[in-house]
């Protein structure tokens, strides 16, 4: 919990937490090791790269990407999957029918393989990739909705709103959204951490977010043709993303029990 | 049995249809894949013969007929690159990721399941704790950060194994530790749940109370009542396995479909992205229908209809 709320800080203000310009080129302290102590009069916590660029701001300004990206794949998942699968559950019939086939086919299919050949043909930017990602994200939330409304529908407060005379629309937005938000919170947070991941493969790739900006993605792409000189530019990236990953996902884990929790004091 | 297998291949036919379909359509209405083709240079008069040698001057419905048409005869159109059919250049390069995802598998069951039986059996002690976290991390750790350490610390720091190219064991452990350790952690995770549960049944108790021995319960009575999910999950996540493999690839220099994918991705060589995915989306669904075929194996109670 404490590394997330570290990284959200990072992403909202990385100018307040560090000095130095992540982009600030200098050639003479390249391939600097991780070091507490200056070297003339400058101090890289976490060493430098390749090209003398300080690691520690370039991992605190690489997390404005992760963070942005996962978090914008996700809302634009949840902003696709929802309305799906809530129309699905509570009209079925055909278009219910074509939908979850739909559904079926594309989770058949690799997520990473259909990220990279989407990516292929829209060309790499960090608006394309959270495109990608969404397309890649909106089947869950389709499915697991769907499936939810699907019983919330038979529940007696649903047929009694029905009863008094409430349009499909109020019945869906007043009753049948609120019951389900747990759920989607749920998933859109595991999402979240699953966009990072591939947003930082795709990045890895050269198929992600532009190399001017610092992202962690690139910094580890970077740091590959270093390893037998400058082993610490991949593992700190990597470390950094493992653990915010890790974050997350024990924190929607923590967000589903609490959910549980509840449901069953009711 | 027969009906249900050749039910599933049919959908399986199906995915990879909806498959090239989505690329297909993107492809077309994305933009335009000819000036994508030509160099900058190239002048009008180029533009519009070599739009009209790859057919994209006809209807949209003609070029997806006309498509669809090749490609059941297994015909993705002309490799720009390599100046040859799309479809056997991916055909080509399959055995080496065959190679690399079997192996994967095999380590992800090698790990998997013993550390997933050692936790159910220690229950609660530090045993189990240690092992489910190193499985949750195990699930957030990149594949391709988890392919440089192994690279940073077997070939750069211990100089043990080589990091680049195919052939023989010795180039096939890394990538293949890379893709299938984070399978293990799945598998352990899920092994642990299942076997915790078949151990509480009342035929464990049964086997122990006529003092058959501990490893005859547990692999012969419990294990096997368990594995059935694990071999589904290995189905399951095949798709991503495949995925992980297109990194891990480009890592170690592997020569086989992902790295094919990728260097297509960077020519823009797209009669060649098509034909990755239409094969990519066979194998995925082959792999379920192969892991539920084996569970019906494994397990005689399941049976399908």
């Amino acid at each position: 919990m404490l590394w997330l709320m570290v990284v959200l800080m990072c992403a909202i203000a990385p100018q307040v937490l560090i000095s130095i310009d992540p982009n600030e080129q200098d050639i003479s302290r390249r391939c600097l090791s991780p070091a507490l102590s200056a070297t003339d009069g400058v101090r890289n916590v976490l060493g430098t790269d390749q090209l003398g660029r300080d690691i520690l701001s370039r991992i605190v300004w690489g997390s404005r990407i992760s963070i942005l990206v996962g978090a914008a794949a996700a809302v634009l998942s949840v902003a696709m999957g929802v309305p799906l699968g809530l129309l699905c559950g509570y009209y079925g019939g055909k278009t219910d029918r074509i939908i979850m086939h739909i559904a079926d086919i594309q989770l058949a299919f690799p997520s990473m393989v259909l990220a990279i050949a989407l990516v292929a043909v829209l060309g790499p930017s960090t608006r394309n990739m959270i495109i990608v990602l969404a397309i890649g994200g909106w089947v869950q939330h389709a499915r697991v909705i769907r499936g939810q409304v699907l019983s919330l529908r038979e529940k007696e407060y649903v047929k009694a709103a029905e009863a008094l005379g409430a349009t499909d629309a109020e019945i869906i937005l007043r009753h049948l959204v609120p019951a389900t938000f747990p759920t989607i919170l749920v998933i859109a947070t595991f999402q979240v951490a699953g966009a990072i991941v591939t947003e930082a493969a795709l990045t890895f790739l050269g198929l992600g977010v532009s190399r001017v900006v610092p992202s962690w993605g690139g910094m580890l792409s970077d740091a590959q043709d270093y390893l037998v000189t400058a082993g610490w530019m991949a593992t700190i990236p990597g470390f950094v993303i493992a653990m915010t990953v890790l974050s997350i996902n024990i924190a929607g884990d923590s967000l589903r029990q609490a959910f549980d929790r509840r449901f069953r004091d009711r | 049995m027969q009906r249900y297998v050749v039910r599933r291949l049919l959908g399986a036919l199906i995915v990879a249809w909806g498959a090239c379909t989505v690329v297909f359509l993107l492809l077309r209405l994305s933009g335009d894949p000819v000036s994508l083709l030509l160099p900058v240079e190239a002048s009008y008069e180029d533009y519009v013969q070599l739009k009209h040698s790859l057919g994209f001057d006809k209807p949209l419905v003609v070029q997806y007929w006309n498509f669809l048409k090749n490609a059941i005869r297994g015909d993705f159109g002309m490799s720009l690159r390599y100046r040859s059919p799309a479809l056997p250049l991916v055909l080509e390069r399959l055995p080496a990721t065959f190679e690399l995802t079997g192996f994967a598998v095999l380590i992800g069951l090698a790990v998997g399941i013993p550390v997933g039986v050692l936790c159910a059996v220690h229950r609660g002690k530090p045993i189990d704790t240690i092992g489910m976290w190193l499985s949750l991390c195990g699930q957030a750790v990149p594949v391709f950060w988890l392919a440089l350490e192994l690279i940073l610390i077997f070939a750069v720091k211990f100089r043990l194994l080589p990091t680049y190219g195919r052939g023989g064991l010795r180039r096939l452990i890394l990538p293949a530790t890379a893709v299938g350790l984070p399978l293990a952690a799945i598998i352990t995770r899920l092994l642990k749940s299942t076997m915790e549960e078949v151990l509480s049944e009342d035929y464990i108790r049964t086997a122990n109370a006529k003092g058959l021995g501990p490893s005859i319960v547990l692999f012969k009575h419990a294990l096997r009542n368990a594995i059935g999910p694990v071999l589904t999950i290995v189905g399951v996540q095949f798709g991503s396995l495949l995925g992980g493999a297109v990194v891990t690839e480009m890592v170690f220099a592997w020569p086989g479909m992902g790295r094919l994918l990728l260097q297509a991705v960077g020519n823009r060589d797209f009669e060649v992205v098509q034909a990755v995915v239409f094969v990519t989306a066979l194998l995925v669904t082959g792999a379920n229908l192969v892991a539920d075929v084996l569970c019906a194996v494994v397990d005689p109670r399941v049976r399908y209809e």
